[in-house]
């Protein structure tokens, strides 16, 4: 019995570590933001804080941050980290802010003016710039 | 493989959902009466159905378009009201506080040799360095960064490093106003006290600060414009200031925060290019002029130099790459003794390679040439300290991030200085660094 809960477990955890592997990553955003798909990049590294007259408000999700910034950025996340150190020291930016999950930048998304995130399941209800 | 392991996982799950039947099949009795009560429920559910149904039919006609209206006006209201409340809620969640952030490091050196005055052997605490980012408003920033440090004296020098305040005017342009890292090359405004973001332990002398033997200002108090275009070619960066000029202070450069000593402001510029066709590298033109009044340690006037600087600088970064390099063109003028012109010149380039995920092995060469006969050099060598001397120096070293916000280095170094009676000497250096 013992042994057929462990296998339960270890497979589960295996099936569900599969799917996150190569997860799809959405780039979501505000309604009234009009962001380029070339631009998303510049976004997060904090090259582009305007869409217009609108202040862009990037947000990281920390249950899709490693495959966005492989897909996206193409830095692992010290690099990130280390990025955003120097940059923020140069030009007195902030990094993004990390979420907790696609529920938490799909809310916050809504919600925000100018906000920016990414998720890992096509959301309803906010714009979709981008499917990586 | 995943398939496989999900049909197993499937097949684990009914498994486990038999023995849990098997384990209830005994409590029969208490099964048949909660069957009897789960149909009383739905009896009474069905009843509730058709009352609903039969008070719905008897609202409609008439009277449904008289209560529209105001039903109609009440969602409106609501409606509005969300939307006001998402617009408060939007402006709380981009209310980041105030972020502070910070540098530390400590270490120590060790020399051979005769070292000069400012720099000694053992133990020494590095720089206490913090600096706040407010974002004050969509396009309004600030930057002020204190920092605290001891000298070679051993007195603690506690500094205004930064105090900037910025206006995003679009993402091409960002207007500064307040003291400022001053935008030549690129070590200056990337890394400056940033010990932990620097591969080496050290700046290249020829750009150390100016208390520590710095023969260029690192800081400027005036008006700042920083900012990038995209062409066809790349991205071009670039910085165009207006300042204080500095005043030189028994041979320390002193920027002057309250005004103009020698009537004029100082001006300078940056200008790069990151080309698309090179991924990771910038390469561009520097330059800054201005007017430098000279005071003895008593405070007396004791000459006036035109500095005039121009040069180059490249810096290129890949997944395992870091090089830098920088280069300085002097044509000073002496305004006060009417000796003319005089040329000096100045460089460094320093290569990172990153072994593996944590250890990165750094490699420097700099040479300064600098004329003995401009008394903008010559007034720096005051006894006390030989800044303002020709050198060269070589530099090896290796550093170990333990993690992305501490790392350790070691260092080696050999130089040797004119203004150290030529000796060579060499150092050894250690430093533990961290960011938060």
């Amino acid at each position: 019995m013992k042994s057929s809960a462990q296998k339960f477990l270890f497979v589960t955890t295996l099936a569900i570590s599969c799917g996150s592997w190569a997860g799809d990553v959405f780039v979501i955003a505000h309604p009234g933001v009009n962001v380029a798909p070339d631009d998303v990049r510049d976004v997060f590294v904090g090259e582009k804080q305007l869409d217009g007259a609108v202040k862009l408000v990037p947000m990281d999700n920390s249950a899709a941050q490693a495959d966005f910034l492989a897909k996206v950025v193409k830095v692992d996340a010290a690099k990130y980290s280390t990025l955003w150190a120097k940059k923020g020291f140069r030009d007195g930016v902030n990094p993004p802010p990390m979420r907790g999950g696609d529920a938490e930048v799909i809310s916050a998304v809504k919600s925000t003016a100018g906000g920016i995130g990414y998720v890992t399941k096509a959301p309803e209800g906010v714009k979709v710039i981008q499917k990586y | 493989m995943c398939t496989k392991y999900f049909r197993l996982s499937v097949l684990a799950l009914g498994m486990a959902s038999a023995f849990s039947a098997s384990a209830q099949s005994s409590d029969g009795e208490r099964l048949k009466s909660l069957e009897q009560k789960f149909g009383q429920s739905l009896a009474v559910i069905e009843q509730l159905q058709k009352r609903i149904v039969e008070l719905e039919q008897a609202k409609s006609g008439g009277a449904a378009g008289a209560v529209a209206s105001p039903v109609v006006s009440r969602v409106e209201t609501l409606e509005k009201s969300v939307a006001e409340l998402a617009v408060s809620a939007s402006k709380g969640s981009t209310d980041v506080g105030l972020p502070l952030h910070g540098f530390l490091d400590a270490g120590y050196a060790s020399s051979s040799g005769t070292p000069p005055a400012y720099d000694k052997s053992g133990f020494r605490l590095g720089t206490f360095d913090i600096y706040l980012t407010p974002q004050l408003g969509d396009r309004v920033k600030g930057l002020v960064e204190l920092a605290f440090e001891y000298g070679s004296d051993g007195g603690l020098g506690t500094d205004l490093e930064r105090l900037q305040l910025g206006y995003v005017v679009n993402d091409n342009l960002t207007l500064w106003g307040g003291r400022f890292h001053t935008p030549y090359g690129y070590w200056n405004t990337a890394f400056h006290h940033g010990a932990q973001i620097q591969t080496s332990i050290t700046r290249p002398r020829m750009i150390a600060f100016e208390d520590q033997g710095g023969i260029l200002p690192s800081h400027t108090v005036g008006a700042w414009a920083t900012g990038k275009i995209d062409t066809s070619l790349g991205r071009v960066n670039y910085d165009v200031f207006t300042g204080n000029s500095d005043s030189m202070r028994d041979g320390t450069l002193d920027y002057n925060a309250s005004g103009f000593s020698s009537g004029t402001p100082a001006l300078g510029f940056n200008l790069g290019l990151s080309p698309k066709s090179v991924p990771g590298l910038t390469f561009g033109l520097h330059g800054v002029t201005e007017k430098i009044n000279s005071y003895d340690a008593s405070a007396v006037f004791n000459g006036q130099s035109t500095l005039q600087v121009t040069g180059a600088y490249a810096f290129y970064e890949s997944d395992n790459w870091e090089v830098i390099g920088e280069y300085f063109s002097f044509n000073n003028t002496d305004n006060f003794g009417n000796t003319g012109s005089h040329q000096s010149s100045a460089g460094f380039i320093q290569a990172g390679y990153q072994l593996g995920n944590r250890m990165t092995a750094f490699a420097r060469y700099e040479k300064a040439d600098l004329n003995k006969r401009d008394p903008y050099f010559s007034l720096m060598n005051n006894g006390a300290t030989n800044f303002g001397s020709s050198y060269n120096q070589s530099t090896i070293g290796v550093r170990y991030d333990l993690d992305p916000r501490s790392a350790l280095k070691l260092q080696l170094e050999q130089i040797t200085d004119e203004g150290n009676a030529n000796q060579t000497v060499n150092w050894v250096r250690a430093q533990y660094s961290v960011r938060f």
